[in-house]
């Protein structure tokens, strides 16, 4: 369960330029094995929230709570542990050039120190999940955009996270490749029952595995949609979202 | 001169111009490295941003590489005593090489650091990894064909420092060639001084090249 209670950002200005507010006084939460869409054109502070979610930006003020642990109370090797209980993935996929495709996956569990032999065997069981099992020894400049992501997403699972977040993961690629990531974060998300939040500038992208949504615009959330009793995501004034 | 003696004299001074850069460069790597790696992670848009600590390493290595390799070899003579013994011959060229080189390859390591796409890092970060795991598992092996392409610059560099150190007595392809080619004027050994010199370098950069785009293109 993911609870983000009164989070602001504010970047401060730096010589002629003035601050900037990009996450403004937000709460949400999302319940445990959900997948809340986060929605909102760029400038918006979905981004921005979907790092402070991983403390890559550390909020100005506000807290945020992942299954019980708020980790902006938290700091060094405490923090360092409690991320490995989130996996994320970028629309730049941000995969490394040097490792192998079975190399990347392993990389968190070598920085979590599991022993080489497990840390192969459970690589290769992801590698296997998202369907890449025979490109394990091919670098990522050498696998197209859609290989590169479902490497990616293996990489962020392989910890056994309870959290993913997954910000623009589409939307580096084509129609094809992001129906097909779409399809696969669906299964995972279901099968392993992740709490997700998938951040994206289009609504059509995410709407399908959404069990909620929430609509951001300069910071704040401007609307919310959940699924009724007919699996319709319904805005809360009963508009379709 | 005879050629068979000067093949002997060339041959001799090349092993001790090799033998110098070699170790030269060892120890600019030791040293600069960890020194480029500082630097980088301590700037403003590093892992772990210290002002202070960025300043001052920033100041060394300026001073470093402003120093003209001729002067700075004056310079630190005492210390060459101190760690040598003397301050004459290849050995001692040592010292002076590698701490000219070093500051040198400090700032290439910076550049090639900082070439390193944030979102690598951020890819890291959220796995868990401390400042010292992102340095060894993200930063150094992403960075690895331009740190390549920055030790075989240090290593050219180097070649053409040494010649220098020739001149106040380090051995090497400078010595023959200013004992022979300069006191002498025997212009045969000067030649086949600077043709070893270029060949020498060339080889070099064509080995780290090709070392450094295999790296990029795996």
């Amino acid at each position: 369960m993911i609870e983000v209670s009164h989070l602001t950002k504010v970047y401060p200005g730096r010589r002629n330029t003035e601050p900037v507010l990009a996450v403004d006084d937000l709460s949400l939460e999302v319940e445990r094995g959900h997948v809340m869409g986060l929605i909102g054109p760029s400038g918006s502070g979905k981004s921005t929230l979907g790092r402070c979610l991983t403390l890559l930006e550390r909020p100005t003020s506000g807290t945020i709570t992942v299954d019980g642990v708020e980790l902006t109370g938290l700091g060094g090797a405490q923090l360092r542990q409690a991320r490995r209980a989130i996996g994320m993935i970028f629309q730049a996929f941000n995969l490394m050039d040097a490792r192998s495709a079975l190399g990347n996956v392993e990389l968190p569990l070598q920085i979590a120190g599991v022993a080489a032999g497990e840390r192969r065997r459970r690589a290769m069981d992801l590698l296997e999940r998202v369907g890449l099992a025979e490109k394990a020894s091919v670098h990522p400049r050498h696998l197209s955009g859609g290989q590169q992501q479902r490497v990616a997403i293996a990489r962020a699972l392989v910890n056994r996270p309870s959290v993913l977040i997954s910000d623009e993961s589409t939307s580096a690629l084509d129609h094809a490749n992001t129906q097909a990531i779409i399809a696969l974060l669906r299964d995972l998300t279901d099968e392993l029952g992740l709490t997700t939040v998938l951040i994206s500038h289009q609504l059509e992208v995410v709407r399908d595995i959404c069990d909620e949504v929430a609509v951001l615009d300069t910071g704040r959330i401007v609307r919310t949609a959940v699924r009724d009793e007919q699996h319709v995501l319904r805005y809360t004034n009963g508009e379709a979202a | 001169m005879d050629p068979s003696q000067i093949a002997g004299l060339i041959g001799e001074a090349t092993w001790q111009t090799l033998f110098m850069v070699v170790v030269s460069t060892f120890f600019a790597i030791v040293v600069g490295l960890p020194l480029g790696v500082i630097v980088h992670v301590t700037s403003r848009v590093g892992l772990a941003p210290n002002r202070t600590v960025n300043r001052i390493l920033g100041l060394i290595i300026d001073i470093g590489r402003s120093l003209p390799f001729i002067i700075l070899m004056v310079l630190v003579i005492p210390l060459t005593r101190l760690m040598v013994g003397t301050s004459i011959g290849s050995g001692a060229a040592i010292v002076p090489l590698s701490l000219s080189a070093a500051p040198l390859f400090a700032r290439l390591v910076e550049t090639s650091l900082r070439e390193v796409a944030p979102g690598k890092l951020d890819a890291g970060t959220v796995m868990g990894a401390s400042n010292f795991q992102l340095v060894r598992h993200v930063l150094l092996p992403e960075s690895m064909p331009g740190l390549v392409a920055a030790a075989t610059t240090t290593f050219v560099s180097l070649i053409g420092y040494s010649a220098m150190a020739g001149a106040i007595g380090g051995g090497g392809l400078g010595d023959v060639a200013i004992r022979y080619g300069y006191q002498r004027y025997n212009i045969q050994v000067l030649i086949w001084t600077v043709i070893v010199l270029i060949v020498l370098t060339m080889l070099v950069q064509f080995l780290g090249d090709r070392l450094s785009r295999a790296l990029a293109q795996r």
